[in-house]
């Protein structure tokens, strides 16, 4: 599967994932919505869609260095910032991606 | 303890990296249980920590990752169990995930969340075990809050609750194959899963003052009483959530 290719399927299945978990119009998971401040994801909703796309798209992630990737020693503000439905989606393509990729 | 007579040859500890979990790999493998696979999460660390525990003790340790809110990873579990052992002489279900909130504020998907790691996997894992365990015992680990009213714990005492009906029911079904199934239900037990409470320090000090034997659970503790109902001296116990709690739940 090409990067692009990768790129659009975890993009739906991302955004299904959220929007089912979280109750909320798929409309309104954009890449551009923070989960926590926009969506209103709670910590155990994080690990919800961790698991739902794990799940899925059959790769295994590791949310602690998910999260750190966003930056270290970030405020509140600026991890809520950062931690979109894009972000979601380009770390999963990355992982799904070096995952199918011949070793 | 003492070892088990005649020792269980092999055991399934769900949930067994960490905490209650780890404790009963412990004790099996003093009970001279010579192979136990430990089911865990994702804590690689944790997991080849209990390993190395267990082997110390003399038992064979196989650690297995596995989701057990996907039935897919149960039945991949025991695709791979079935590779470690013929047969399966006890099982035993710590495993145990959920939401610490009111359930006034309780979302959908965290209540599915809940049941499901706790309450259904359990059932999964049963029927599973079935066609490796001509006879043997089985365990869940129940809590007070399965009961009780527990602050922020609505969600995992009713999964709580759902694993006592089905401890019952099971045994009921299972006791003419030779199959013991039980529940242990301790009160708040010294793990890390204290911290997910809100308030913990205020909670441990309230349950502490609340409880007859003056302190909080251990992990050993409970893991004594599942090798106690795993042991033949429990032969006569089916379906029973043995309480223990250092007499909290008497006041």
């Amino acid at each position: 599967m090409s990067p692009a290719m990768a790129a659009d399927a975890v993009r739906e299945i991302v955004i299904r994932h959220v929007s089912e978990a979280l109750l909320v119009p798929i409309q309104s998971v954009t890449p551009s919505a923070r989960l926590l401040s926009d969506l209103n994801a709670e910590s155990i909703d994080i690990v919800d869609i961790r698991f739902r796309i794990e799940d899925e798209c059959r790769i295994k992630i590791n949310q602690q260095e998910m999260t750190e990737s966003l930056g270290t020693g970030l405020t509140e503000a600026e991890f809520d910032a950062r931690f979109t439905v894009g972000f979601v989606i380009e770390y999963v393509t990355r992982q799904v991606v070096a995952e199918r990729s011949p070793a | 303890m003492s070892e088990i007579h005649p020792p269980p040859r092999a055991a399934l500890v769900t949930g067994g990296s960490r905490g209650i979990g780890r404790a009963v790999c412990r004790k099996l493998a003093q009970a001279k249980v010579g192979v136990i696979v430990i089911n865990y999460l994702e804590n690689h660390d944790a997991a080849a920590a209990t390993r190395q525990e267990v082997e110390a003790l003399g038992a064979v340790a196989h650690p297995v990752p596995a989701n057990l809110a996907h039935p897919a990873e149960i039945d991949r579990l025991f695709a791979r169990v079935a590779e470690i052992t013929p047969r399966l002489d006890v099982f035993v279900h710590a495993a145990a995930f959920g939401a610490f909130k009111p359930l006034s504020d309780l979302k959908a998907n965290q209540w599915d969340l809940s049941l499901a790691v706790n309450a259904r996997s359990f059932l999964l894992c049963v029927q599973r075990c079935l066609s490796l365990m001509p006879q043997g015992a089985m365990v869940a680990l129940s809590s007070l809050g399965g009961r009780r009213a527990v602050p922020n714990y609505g969600a995992i005492g009713a999964s709580k609750a759902a694993l006592e009906a089905m401890v019952r029911q099971l045994a009921a079904e299972l006791a003419p194959r030779g199959i013991r199934v039980n529940g242990v239900a301790g009160g708040l037990i010294e793990t890390d899963s204290i911290a997910k409470f809100p308030d913990a320090p205020g909670l441990v000090q309230r349950v502490v003052a609340a409880t007859p034997a003056g302190r909080l659970g251990t992990p050993d503790d409970i893991a004594d009483v599942v090798a106690f109902l795993i042991s033949p001296e429990a032969r006569w116990i089916h379906g029973q959530v043995l309480v223990a709690d250092g007499g909290s739940s008497l006041m």
